[in-house]
């Protein structure tokens, strides 16, 4: 082949592969799907039309705050909380006000925010069973918390737990006070009260139990604790290891129902239901040991 | 005095000698090697323009243009509104039409082009929307039909790909007596296969079509092994994969019909709580975890016998751009685009590796 | 330690109450552990840490919905739209469900007929419609605040009753607890401290053949399985709506607001329990008379749009049993 011929051709071929990756380009990004806004977004979009349509509304406004809360605008949340509360002491606004303020670290506001909720709404007779005012105390006694306030912070939750005594999150908290004040057998019974309703996929009430334990200086109940932290980490074996030691002492019930949860975590599924079956053996009514049986699809008997 | 072997160049003679002819040698050598390196250059162009040219037929032939990063997890990419409380998600085999059943409001079943603007409406004529509800939906490989079961009528609706409405397709013969069909799916050669919630939960059942009629050719699971079975899916030989809902397990049959594995339900990794939707693709098995707000990866084992593998698992529960309220359907396209229904945030998420 | 030990144990007697009896299923997967991996806890146990504001989301509901919503894709039984799916017979067409719908209803609620003329005993006939209609009434289940009728004492000073908020989990027990429709002994936004317990007969349990919940009638509301429903119920629905059980119509209460009550604490069909006139879910019937309202004699209250939860049209229900 001729030189000449030959610079043609690279020329040319140059010259495709230019056209070539434009291509390719052209089409990739054509077959980019288009993004488009958000839902929180959309929610916004049309949360601001239907406020500005009827800005009296008081429903819309507070959908409105809370479209800007779930695209964490909180200035915009406070401006309709805001508005809200000009027209009328509305209790979901002052909870949503306390709350962002909260978020925010602004504690003395939030505080006011939630007492003024908690007065609206803490007198009456379905006070005890309002799911506003339970987060309400809930709130404040988070704030209080963050001031170095752990008694005042119980007495707190205590209110919200007369509300909603299966609230994970109002116990768990409970039992952080609980332990800031020293009082570590009333955090040790409401840490196992927040780990009962949600056993699994959260760390924190079985690592402040191991805080509890270990300022008692309870070794074995230690271990425990700290074998489910393990568990919960997603370390089942290394759990398993530490459990075994601990089916004959004072914490074997609580050991037993590790192993099965770890057993179910590692797939061992008939081992788990043998170790659900002896939690059962000791302790028939074992809320925890009956549901991971019911897991595993093992009729559990019963009334 | 020089030899008589040796040359002189006489006065204005060109001097010829040895290293002339060197220089020519040189020239020679230099432009074949220029020459092999034009010749290079021009192979290696030709090879970057084949794979170009293979880049843009694979596009216009359905995949997608620039092949990905091998992941084992999908990312999000972008979400197609306008459904109210979707639950399922088809795609036609070219990834053109997005076909997403509507349970709520309308009662339609929305039909969206790949840039997820809508195009189309899917209805049964002489149903107003409460007389209809559309739940799971299928497309033929074969025919490109749409087929679309309704929870309310107790059938399926089939549909032309251009949105013409076909016949409603209501199993008979003794197999499914009182049948009420819920999830769809088609296997590799095209066969139907639909989930049967109908009766008590001894009687739900996984039936297996043959042709192109109404009476399913056999029953798939022994009396109580499902307990509303939802989405199906079925594998390149043809073994078949069931979201048996309340059982909270993935139970997967040979090609016969017989149970040879499954995923159950637990708190190990892996584990499911709620299955609803289930989709294969490129080795791949995509299970939708309802109360898990999350679809659950697993790679699909050489023998069927054998538990998949988890892989990971994409989602969690919230309404931002990658997170699931209740999610329930899934489908993936030709080109490996994941559409996953998000129930309670109406929409349909795109996920792609 | 002593006291922590009490504590420990009035926690698990308290637990199991609540929990009793997970295995005692009303036919569905509400047992503990069943249908849901321990990560589900957190939807309703761990509200304040949610991954989305909460104030005004259903996550209750939404979790309901996934079996009980429209499509029903996991039960037998759609809440929104008032329709039932056999669970037994394999043919037969979807049915109309007892209670109504949260969305939509089906009850025939202007084609009653078997009206009586002053009798207290009326073989009445409501029937169900083919396709549902949007409803008109519900125990309203979203995060706003609705008013719980004569809930509280008897009072000589103006008071409707409480502002509460209600959700699936208020009047059923998703854990399962052995009582007919899982209902709560103490729902959770009443002012009962007393258990009223509706227990599952003996002859329901694990037979999905019993667990029937849809009428072609929808004036008969006797459960042939559950005999003692229509005497067990009223003290139920009183356990919020306090002033509103009554043993008799012709004495007055010394309320302000509920002085002159109708009978509600019928123990038969015909005999006017709640569910003699109410459905518990939501109702389409169209009730705009005027006076309809006032069977309970509330004073002074300006009548408020809906049906409130009536099975049938206007003054229907009334008629059912008195004469015009």
């Amino acid at each position: 082949m001729r030189e000449q011929t030959l610079d043609r051709l690279i020329r040319a071929g140059l010259k495709a592969v230019v056209v070539g990756i434009a291509l390719v380009a052209v089409i990739y990004f054509l077959d980019r799907p288009h993004k488009g806004p958000s839902l929180a977004d959309r929610q916004i979009t049309a949360g601001e039309q239907a406020v500005r349509a009827s800005p009296a509304n008081v429903g819309l406004r507070l959908a409105l705050a809370e479209a800007y809360r779930a695209a964490h605008r909180s200035d915009g949340a406070l401006e309709q909380y805001s508005a809200v509360l000009k027209v009328e002491p509305n209790q979901v606004a002052l909870l949503g006000r306390g709350e962002i303020l909260s978020e925010r670290g602004d504690l003395p506001s939030a505080r006011k925010s939630f007492e003024q909720t908690i007065g609206k709404t803490g007198s009456g007779e379905f006070a005890r069973v309002n799911p506003q005012l339970e987060s309400a105390y809930y709130g404040l006694s988070s704030v209080m918390l963050r001031q170095h306030q752990p008694s005042q912070a119980m007495r707190e939750l205590k209110k919200a737990l007369d509300i909603e005594p299966t609230d994970a999150d109002a116990w768990y908290l409970m039992g952080t006070a609980a332990i800031e004040s020293g009082a570590y057998e009333r955090a040790e019974n409401a840490l196992r009260q927040a780990a009962l309703y949600v056993p699994t996929g959260w760390c924190a009430p079985y690592q402040q139990l191991s805080n509890a334990y270990r300022a008692q200086r309870r070794k074995p109940q230690l271990e425990y604790a700290e074998a489910m932290v393990e568990l919960c980490e997603k370390r089942p074996a290394d759990a398993a290891l530490r459990l075994e030691r601990l089916t004959a002492g004072p914490a074997a019930v609580d050991a037993m129902l590790g192993l099965g949860m770890a057993a179910e975590a590692q797939s061992q599924r008939a081992s788990a239901v043998r170790w659900y079956r002896k939690v059962l053996a000791v302790d028939p009514q074992n809320f925890n040991a009956l549901s991971g049986l019911g897991r595993l699809g093992v009729p559990t008997g019963g009334k | 005095m020089a030899g008589a072997d040796e040359v002189f160049p006489l006065p204005g003679e060109p001097l010829l000698d040895r290293g002339a002819g060197d220089s020519a040698d040189r020239l020679a050598a230099e432009e074949r090697k220029r020459r092999r390196r034009k010749i290079a250059a021009l192979a290696a162009i030709l090879a970057v323009l084949a794979i170009i040219v293979f880049l843009i037929i694979r596009a216009l032939s359905g995949g997608s243009p620039l092949p990905s990063i091998p992941s084992e997890l999908p990312h999000h990419v972008s979400d197609v509104y306008g459904t109210v409380q979707p639950m399922g998600v088809a795609v036609s085999p070219s990834g053109g039409r997005i076909y997403v059943t509507e349970s709520e409001g309308s009662r339609l079943v929305r039909v969206y082009d790949s840039s997820g603007r809508q195009i189309g409406a899917l209805k049964p004529p002489g149903r107003d929307a409460v007389r209809r509800l559309p739940v799971y939906v299928a497309v033929s490989p074969r025919t490109e039909d749409v087929y679309v079961s309704d929870r309310l009528r107790e059938d399926v609706d089939v549909y032309s790909p251009n949105g013409s409405y076909l016949r409603a397709l209501r199993p008979t013969g003794s197999l499914a007596k009182g049948a009420k069909p819920l999830g769809l799916a088609f296997g590799p050669e095209g066969q139907l296969y639909m989930s049967d919630v109908g009766g008590a939960r001894r009687d739900q059942r996984i039936l297996a079509f043959g042709g192109s009629g109404t009476a399913p050719e056999r029953r798939i699971g022994s009396p109580g092994a499902f307990w509303f079975p939802n989405g199906l899916a079925l594998d390149g030989k043809g073994d078949l994969y069931v979201a048996d809902s309340n059982d909270g397990r993935l139970a997967i049959f040979s090609r016969a019909g017989k149970l040879v594995s499954s995923i159950a339900r637990g708190v190990g990794e892996g584990d499911v709580g709620l299955p609803r939707g289930v989709a294969i693709d490129g080795g791949r098995l995509f299970v939708v975890d309802t109360t898990a707000q999350a679809v659950k990866v697993y790679r699909l084992p050489g023998k069927a016998t054998e538990v998949p593998r988890y892989v990971g698992s994409f989602g969690g529960e919230g309404i931002g751009d990658g997170q699931f309220e209740y999610p329930n359907g899934i489908a993936i396209d030709r080109s490996g685009r994941i559409y996953v229904t998000d129930r309670e945030n109406g929409r349909v998420q795109v996920w792609e590796y | 330690m002593r006291m922590a030990a009490t504590f420990v144990a009035g926690c698990a007697v308290s637990l199991a109450i609540c929990f009793a009896v997970p295995a005692a299923a009303d036919n569905g997967p509400h047992m503990a552990g069943q249908g849901l991996t321990p990560d589900t806890c957190a939807i309703c146990h761990r509200a304040h840490t949610a991954q989305a504001p909460h104030l005004l989301r259903e996550p209750e509901r939404d979790l309901c919905d996934t079996c009980h919503g429209a499509s029903a894709a996991g039960a037998s039984t759609d809440v929104e739209d008032g329709v039932g799916y056999s669970s037994t017979a394999r043919t037969g067409t979807p049915g109309a469900l007892r209670g109504g719908g949260l969305e939509y209803a089906l009850i025939d609620s202007a084609s009653a007929s078997g009206q009586q003329s002053g009798g207290s005993d009326p073989g009445g006939v409501v029937p169900a419609l083919a396709a549902g209609a949007p409803v008109t009434s519900t125990h309203l289940l979203n995060s706003s605040s609705e008013t719980a009728w004569g809930a509280g004492p008897i009072s000589a000073e103006v008071d409707y009753g409480t502002a509460i908020s209600l959700s699936c989990g208020s009047c059923h027990d998703p854990h399962g607890n052995g009582m007919y429709r899982i209902l709560r002994p103490i729902p959770t936004e009443s002012y009962a401290s007393t258990p009223i317990e509706i227990p599952e007969p003996a002859e329901m349990k694990g037979d999905e053949s019993k667990h029937v919940y849809t009428t072609t009638n929808y004036w008969d509301v006797t459960d042939e399985y559950a005999p003692d429903l229509i005497a067990d119920i009223s003290a139920w629905c009183a356990t919020c709506h306090t002033r509103y059980l009554s043993d008799t119509s012709y004495t007055a209460s010394g309320d302000a607001v509920f002085t002159d009550r109708h009978l509600s604490n019928g123990t038969a069909q015909g005999s006017p329990s709640c569910i003699q006139c109410h459905v518990a879910h939501g109702s389409n019937a169209s009730v705009e008379e005027a006076g309809a309202m006032d069977v309970h004699s509330p004073k002074a209250v300006p009548a408020p749009p809906g049906s409130r939860l009536l099975r049938i049209d206007d003054k229907g229900t009334c008629r059912m049993c008195h004469a015009e």
